[in-house]
C-alpha cells in the first residue's frame, strides 16, 4: 500500500472512531440537555431527537483537515480552501437550523459558498486550477464556457441537492459516504498515486463515525448544518481535483430529486411553503405516495408510486441502492478516462 | 426493488446519452467550420436541450406513474416530508 493510501486509511479510521465514540454522542447529549431537538415525523409518537448533527460532523472534519494541512505541505492550500468553503456552507446551514430561512433566501445564500475558491483562483492562479474538467474518453473538456457559466451555481447546487434528499434517517450520511468513496476511488483510478485522495479522508471518516447515530432509528438528526456542508465538501473537492464530471454522475439521484421537486413546484420553496404533500403516513406508519397533482414530485414519491406503501427503512434502502447505481456509473466513467497527471 | 431497477435504468440511460452528447460536441461540433463563438453557443445549447429533454421526460413519466398508481391511497394520516 502506498504512503498516501496508508495515510488515507489511517485518517479515516481515527476520524471515524473519534466521531463515533466522542464527538457525536457528546454533542447529542448536549443538544438534548439544552432542548435543541426536533420531532422525528415518521415515527410513532414523534419522539424528539437532538438536532444539528452537522456540528459534530463539521468539528470532526475540520480537525482532520487541519491535521492534513499541517502534515502535507502540498495539500496545505487546498485544505485551507476546503475549510473556508465548508465553513461558509456550515454557517448558512446552522443559521437555518436556528432561525429557519426561506427557501429562496437559503438558496441565494448558498451561492456564496463558491467565494473562497474563486478568490483563491484569482489571487493564486498558479496554485488553484479551475476549468477544463476531466471527462471520460476525451480526457479534458474543451467547451469550458459552460463551466464558467455554471460555476456560481456549482457548489450551491451540490449543497442544496444533498440537502433536498436529506429526508429520512440515514439517507444523507449513507448516500454521501458512497459518493465520497466513489470520487476518492476515481481519484486513484485517474491520477494513480496522488496526495489529493487525502482530501476526502476527513469527510469519509466523519460520516462513518456519524452514520450509526443518524441511521434508523435516528439518535441524531442532521439539520441543514450537516447536509449543506457535506454537499459543499463533495463539490469543492471535485472542483479542486477536476473531478466535476464524476461527482455529477455520482450525485445523479440527488440532482434528479432536486430537479424534479423544483420543476414540479415551480421554484425554490421550503417544505413549509409547498402546497400539498408528496407522501403521507398510513395508520401503521408506512409511507405512501399521495395522488395530489399540486404536490411536489420527488424521488421518494416516485419510489412509492412504483412499489406501493413501505416503511422508512425500505425507502432508505432503495435510495442508497440508487446511489450505488450512480456510483457504479461514476466508476465506469473513471475507468473510461485517460490517465491524468496530478498537479498540486 | 422494482423502483431501483426502473429508476436505475433511467439513470443509466441518462449517463449513456450524456457521454454520447459530450463526444459529439467535443469531437464534431467544436471542429465544425464555424466561428468560435457560434460553436460555443451551439455546444451549450445542446447541453441545455439534453438537460431539459430529460427533465421533461422524467416529469411526464413520474406524473403518469403517480396517476396510475395501483395502490390505494388509504386514509390520509400525518403529512410526511418530501
Amino acid at each position: 500500500m502506498s504512503t498516501y493510501v496508508q495515510a488515507f486509511v489511517l485518517t479515516v479510521a481515527v476520524n471515524a472512531l473519534t466521531a463515533y465514540a466522542l464527538t457525536t454522542p457528546m454533542f447529542a447529549r448536549l443538544m438534548k440537555r439544552v432542548g435543541h431537538t426536533r420531532p422525528d415525523m415518521h415515527k410513532p409518537g414523534r419522539p424528539d431527537v437532538p438536532y444539528s448533527g452537522g456540528v459534530p460532523l463539521y468539528i470532526q472534519t475540520m480537525a482532520a483537515l487541519a491535521l492534513i494541512g499541517v502534515a502535507y505541505a502540498e495539500l496545505r492550500l487546498k485544505a485551507l480552501l476546503l475549510a473556508a468553503t465548508i465553513t461558509v456552507a456550515f454557517a448558512i446551514g446552522l443559521v437555518d437550523d436556528l432561525k429557519r430561512l426561506g427557501g429562496l433566501t437559503k438558496t441565494a445564500l448558498t451561492i456564496l459558498i463558491i467565494v473562497p475558491i474563486v478568490a483563491a483562483y484569482l489571487l493564486w492562479p498558479g496554485d488553484v486550477a479551475l476549468g477544463r474538467p476531466i471527462v471520460p474518453i476525451l480526457g479534458r473538456l474543451r467547451l469550458t464556457l459552460i463551466y464558467w457559466l455554471l460555476l456560481p451555481l456549482s457548489l450551491a447546487g451540490a449543497a442544496n441537492v444533498v440537502n433536498m434528499l436529506d429526508v429520512f434517517n440515514g439517507v444523507m450520511p449513507a448516500t454521501t459516504l458512497v459518493a465520497s468513496a466513489t470520487i476518492a476511488s476515481s481519484l486513484l483510478l485517474v491520477y494513480g498515486e496522488a496526495p489529493c485522495i487525502l482530501l476526502f479522508a476527513p469527510l469519509i471518516g466523519a460520516l462513518l463515525g456519524y452514520l450509526p447515530y443518524n441511521k434508523y432509528p435516528a439518535r441524531m438528526l442532521n439539520g441543514d448544518s450537516g447536509s449543506l456542508f457535506v454537499g459543499a465538501y463533495i463539490g469543492a473537492v471535485a472542483m479542486l481535483t477536476r473531478m466535476e464530471f464524476v461527482a455529477m454522475i455520482t450525485l445523479i439521484p440527488h440532482i434528479l430529486n432536486g430537479a424534479l421537486v423544483i420543476a414540479s413546484v415551480g421554484g425554490f420553496k421550503e417544505h413549509r411553503e409547498m402546497r400539498g404533500r408528496p407522501t403521507f403516513l398510513t395508520p401503521d406508519f408506512r409511507l405512501a405516495a399521495t395522488r395530489e397533482p399540486t404536490a411536489p414530485i420527488s424521488l421518494t414519491r416516485l419510489i412509492l408510486a412504483i412499489e406501493g406503501p413501505m416503511s422508512e427503512r425500505q425507502v432508505v434502502r432503495r435510495l442508497v441502492a440508487l446511489e450505488a447505481v450512480s456510483a457504479l456509473l461514476a466508476l465506469v466513467s473513471s475507468l473510461l478516462t485517460p490517465a491524468q497527471v496530478y498537479t498540486p | 426493488m422494482k423502483s431501483v431497477v426502473a429508476i436505475g435504468s433511467l439513470i443509466t440511460l441518462m449517463w449513456a446519452s450524456l457521454i454520447l452528447v459530450l463526444i459529439f460536441i467535443e469531437r464534431t461540433l467544436l471542429n465544425a467550420p464555424l466561428p468560435s463563438a457560434w460553436r460555443s453557443i451551439a455546444g451549450i445549447s445542446l447541453y441545455l436541450i439534453w438537460a431539459l429533454a430529460w427533465l421533461l421526460a422524467v416529469l411526464k413519466i413520474s406524473r403518469a406513474l403517480i396517476g396510475r398508481m395501483p395502490y390505494p391511497s388509504g386514509r390520509e394520516g400525518d403529512p410526511a416530508r418530501v
